[in-house]
């Protein structure tokens, strides 16, 4: 089984049972999970993204992801109405350099502020959503972390329970006892074996279940949705290898810019 | 008439180059970069700004990406402001990142609303503008120009942010009219409001349009003439940055730059020879 392929149908089957609203998606394999979950599961969260599309319902890209991943938006709004549009109940499926123990989340930096040991990007929308959940596509105690180097943010001061999805396990965020629970995990690992991989405590759920894997059927509406395989992205740690998957799929999307999109565009004008 | 008013009524738009900005650049001025990340930033002004003279900038961004990087290698940023600096799926901006853990910049962290308020807040005229933050959020400890006020209506807790004092925009078009109008096919992003909020603005553009196109495009017009106070002619002015939907980005060069990066080499090749080069020899 493809680790893309269980992460994505692991957030889809989530997602499926949230409010109806908006939902911005940071990592490839969750947002095809969100892709596969309007699809088959009745999802009624719209994507929104940069590049203004609302309720994006194209392929998965990579390089011009807000172009042509927005191939057949709902509608089409500009970045600034995409934001007017958290005004009404969304979601971030947000995926932070660190999480730690107390439910905080960092993009920012390790170390001192002003002079850090490590600098990350930057906190972009972490601290702005109603409800933040988290994915760390590949399960591992460098990110999953006792204590964050900065707060950009917190699942604890959110209404709404977060998620945290890795490709071995979910966790959801108990308020009342400040803690992360596990409450699934993938058959093929043991709650001691996620323990091992993550660098915080958490708690184990007495109706602890397995992951769901997908079936064929998923996995073929998963090829639909991403043809180019932008999923498996999350799973290259080999930087040249991850190099050479994004040349090639640089390469295929320019085909299809260029002998698809471009005439969408052309109708708009 | 608003101060930004009376400097755009005694210019008015005129086609140049981009030496046109070379008067406008004093030290320690702040200067507003529209685009997005990697995409229709206006790298042929930025150039221009790199090779300049001036020095100890203040950057305000909404997300920066490469022009935040020639421009940190150029050594001509005192301060980013942004949301985020990076160059999205080819991963972290080194030279930022660099610069950043030398602490030799400094970097204005904010959140993409609150960041987007404070820009409205400048459009505006008024000094702040209230929005919301996650109150855990350590961005309240770090960036000087917010903070928690209470509300004076309901004494709610709300994020207040001091808008910022924009001397100059630019920005990058798919097209414009020799007068100052606008046109972008793909997302406008935030540029309308850095266009109001800044006291000059400097509009590069792919190509011209007559009177014709303009009208048959209206509805494609996102800046008005009032806003731009000179139209620079660029042809590919965004690479090797993106301009969707007229093209993608040019993943070869910047791949190059993030690997020599990466590898310890001189990645000048890769950005601007010329303004790196005349850097590593000040």
């Amino acid at each position: 089984m493809q680790k893309a392929d269980r992460l994505a149908w692991t957030v889809a089957r989530y997602v499926a049972d949230m409010p109806r609203g908006t939902v911005f998606v940071a990592a490839p394999s969750a947002i095809a999970g969100v892709r596969v979950s309007q699809e088959l599961l009745g999802c009624q969260l719209a994507l929104c993204g940069r590049g203004g599309g609302y309720d994006v319902r194209g392929i998965l890209s990579l390089h011009a992801r807000h172009w042509l991943f927005n191939q057949r938006p709902r509608a089409y709004i500009t970045l600034p109405d995409v934001f007017e549009t958290t005004s009404e109940p969304h979601a971030l499926l947000a995926t932070p350099a660190q999480v730690d123990g107390a439910g905080n989340a960092n993009l920012s930096t390790i170390g001192d502020y002003r002079s850090p040991k490590v600098a990350f990007g930057g906190t972009r929308g972490l601290a702005d959503a109603r409800s933040v959940h988290f994915v760390i596509p590949l399960h591992n105690a460098r990110q999953l972390v006792e204590r964050v180097g900065f707060i950009s943010s917190s699942v604890r001061s959110r209404s709404q329970p977060a998620l945290l999805f890795t490709e071995l396990a979910v966790m959801r965020w108990s308020a009342a006892d400040s803690v992360w629970t596990l409450e699934a995990a993938a058959s093929d690992t043991t709650p001691a074996e996620v323990q091992r991989r993550t660098d915080f405590r958490f708690e184990i759920s007495p109706t602890l279940t397995s992951l769901e894997e997908p079936t064929p059927r998923v996995l073929h509406a998963l090829d639909l949705i991403d043809p180019l395989g932008v999923r498996h992205l999350d799973f290259i740690t080999d930087r040249e290898a991850a190099w050479t998957t994004m040349q090639r799929i640089y390469r295929e999307e320019s085909v299809l810019v260029q002998q698809q999109l471009s005439s969408s565009w052309r109708q708009t004008q | 008439m608003s101060n930004t008013e009376a400097t755009r009524a005694s210019r008015g738009p005129a086609i140049a180059d981009e030496n046109v900005l070379l008067p406008l650049l004093r030290d320690g001025m702040t200067i507003g970069i529209g685009g997005f990340g990697l995409d229709r930033k206006p790298m042929s002004l930025v150039r221009a700004i790199a090779h300049s003279g001036v020095k100890n900038l203040i950057i305000e961004t909404y997300a920066g990406g490469l022009d935040i990087e020639m421009l940190v290698a150029a050594g001509k940023v005192r301060r980013v402001c942004a949301c985020h600096v990076g160059l999205d799926h080819l991963g972290l901006a080194p030279r930022f990142r660099a610069a950043r853990e030398a602490a030799a910049i400094e970097f204005e962290e904010w959140s993409e609303w609150t960041q987007l308020a404070a820009w409205r807040a400048a459009a505006e005229g008024v000094p702040c503008a209230l929005t919301v933050l996650d109150p855990e959020s350590e961005l309240l400890r770090v960036n000087p120009r917010m903070k928690l006020v209470r509300s004076h209506f309901t004494q709610a807790e709300v994020c207040a942010v001091q808008a910022p004092a924009i001397d100059l925009a630019v920005l990058h078009a798919e097209a414009a009219h020799p007068d100052g109008w606008a046109i972008a096919r793909g997302d406008p992003y935030l540029d309308t409001l850095l266009a109001r909020a800044a006291r000059t603005v400097v509009l590069s553009t792919e190509r011209l349009i007559d009177d014709e196109e303009l009208e048959r495009r209206q509805r494609d017009v996102h800046l008005l003439a009032s806003y731009v106070d000179s139209v620079v002619l660029a042809p590919d002015g965004a690479r090797p940055g993106s301009l969707i939907p007229a093209h993608l980005l040019d993943f070869d060069r910047i791949q190059g730059y993030v690997a020599a990066s990466a590898a310890g080499r001189d990645p000048a090749e890769f950005l601007d020879t010329e303004a790196l080069q005349n850097h590593a020899k000040s």
